[in-house]
């Protein structure tokens, strides 16, 4: 069955916060990492065999308005870009009362 | 002769919404995706709509369940149905874990909207984790920084479900989820839950994770955003009573019933 699989361009990342790093991209220009806590987004773009950083300081997050003003939900919106969150940021908070055992999963029926 | 797409798949207003809802549990959530691109339309899905789908020969997997195909459902065949929400590693094995706690308890009222999702727990293979058949196969390596999401075409702008989605990626318990949807008081929790009490700036300073869902949804930009410490300060109410008044409304810097309306919240108090 054919689901919401997509083609993958993949590659090492040169440059920038995720030099050196193994990457996904689902759009042929590579991909936008945003980094929500420090404000600041990078642009990879693919040619071909790997992700080139194309400012390796990176730029400001816009993270208010539409698609007109704000290049993350306008790259969300495209097909060029493919945005992904930043790696390196840690989990967000849990409450004390949950309990996360979800690992033991009722896969009897795995399909692999 | 060349097929001409014609793209009528629409985004509903509930699924941006949600979008927001979820980078506001997530500190590192990021939007990925609603509405399918080119290549989407030519495998179809729920990011595709109904009157989107490829192809005449055997219909997508997304139009033929009996909660998606339509005819004979009368639901919307303009509208996608599915999100898809870019995190770090910690944060998509957080929320893929609370998507899996749902999927393993056959008695979780949530699982009646939820068609599918797509996650990861931080190692080995990305999983898809269709709720409908019962069944985990492998995901493509995209989804170990994304989790997909679907919900049932059926439920496509059902406030009800969106608020169950809401619910099960924000970590909240069945049981709490079923007393609050029956208007019941649900088992108290340790923290203050999004909706459940006005905010505003007193002494000693209100906390928690309502304070923080706040601070996300109205944080601002890079030049003047504030901290999502989950401290309802003075920052936090001028911040606040800004967003009210972006909105045309008196700023009250009073976090109230409409205003978590206004966030996508179902009111609990």
């Amino acid at each position: 069955m054919d689901y919401e699989g997509a083609d993958l361009y993949t590659g090492t990342c040169i440059g920038g916060p995720m030099n050196g790093m193994e990457a996904y991209s689902r759009f042929p220009k590579g991909f936008l990492v945003c980094d929500r806590d420090a404000d600041r987004a990078w642009l990879y773009g693919w040619d071909g065999t790997a992700f080139l950083c194309t400012h390796p300081a990176g730029m400001i997050l816009l993270d208010e308005g539409d698609e007109t003003v704000n290049s993350r939900q306008r790259a969300a919106r495209e097909s060029d870009y493919d945005v992904i969150a930043a790696p390196w940021l840690p989990g967000s908070d849990v409450g004390d009362q949950e309990r996360l055992d979800g690992e033991d999963v009722d896969d009897d029926n795995t399909g692999y | 002769m060349e097929r001409m797409w014609t793209m009528t798949t629409l985004a509903t207003d509930k699924m941006k919404v949600l979008a927001r809802q979820w980078e506001a549990v997530y500190r590192s959530a990021v939007l990925s995706g609603i509405v399918g691109d080119a290549a989407h339309m030519r495998r179809g899905g729920y990011h595709v709509s109904l009157e989107d789908q490829p192809g005449k020969g055997p219909r997508n997997y997304s139009a033929v369940r009996l909660d998606d195909a339509a005819p004979p459902g009368d639901w919307s065949r303009e509208h996608s149905t599915a999100l898809d929400e870019s995190m770090s590693p910690a944060d998509m094995r957080l929320c893929t874990l609370r998507l899996i706690a749902i999927y393993n308890d056959k008695e979780d009222p949530r699982r009646q909207y939820i068609n599918a999702f797509n996650g990861w727990l931080g190692s080995g293979d990305a999983k898809r984790y269709d709720i409908v058949s019962g069944t985990v196969i492998w995901a493509s390596p995209d989804h170990k920084s994304h989790v997909h999401l679907s919900i049932r075409r059926r439920y496509w702008n059902d406030s009800s479900a969106y608020d169950a989605v809401y619910s099960a990626i924000s970590g909240e318990t069945k049981a709490q989820y079923i007393a609050r949807v029956r208007g019941v008081k649900p088992p108290l929790p340790s923290v203050h839950a999004p909706g459940t009490r006005d905010l505003r700036i007193a002494t000693p300073r209100m906390t928690g994770v309502d304070v923080r869902f706040v601070q996300r949804w109205v944080r601002g930009s890079a030049l003047n955003r504030i901290k999502d410490d989950g401290v309802y300060g003075p920052l936090t109410g001028v911040r606040v009573a800004w967003w009210q008044r972006q909105r045309g409304r008196t700023g009250t810097g009073v976090v109230a019933r409409a205003d978590w309306r206004d966030m996508g919240i179902r009111v609990k108090y």
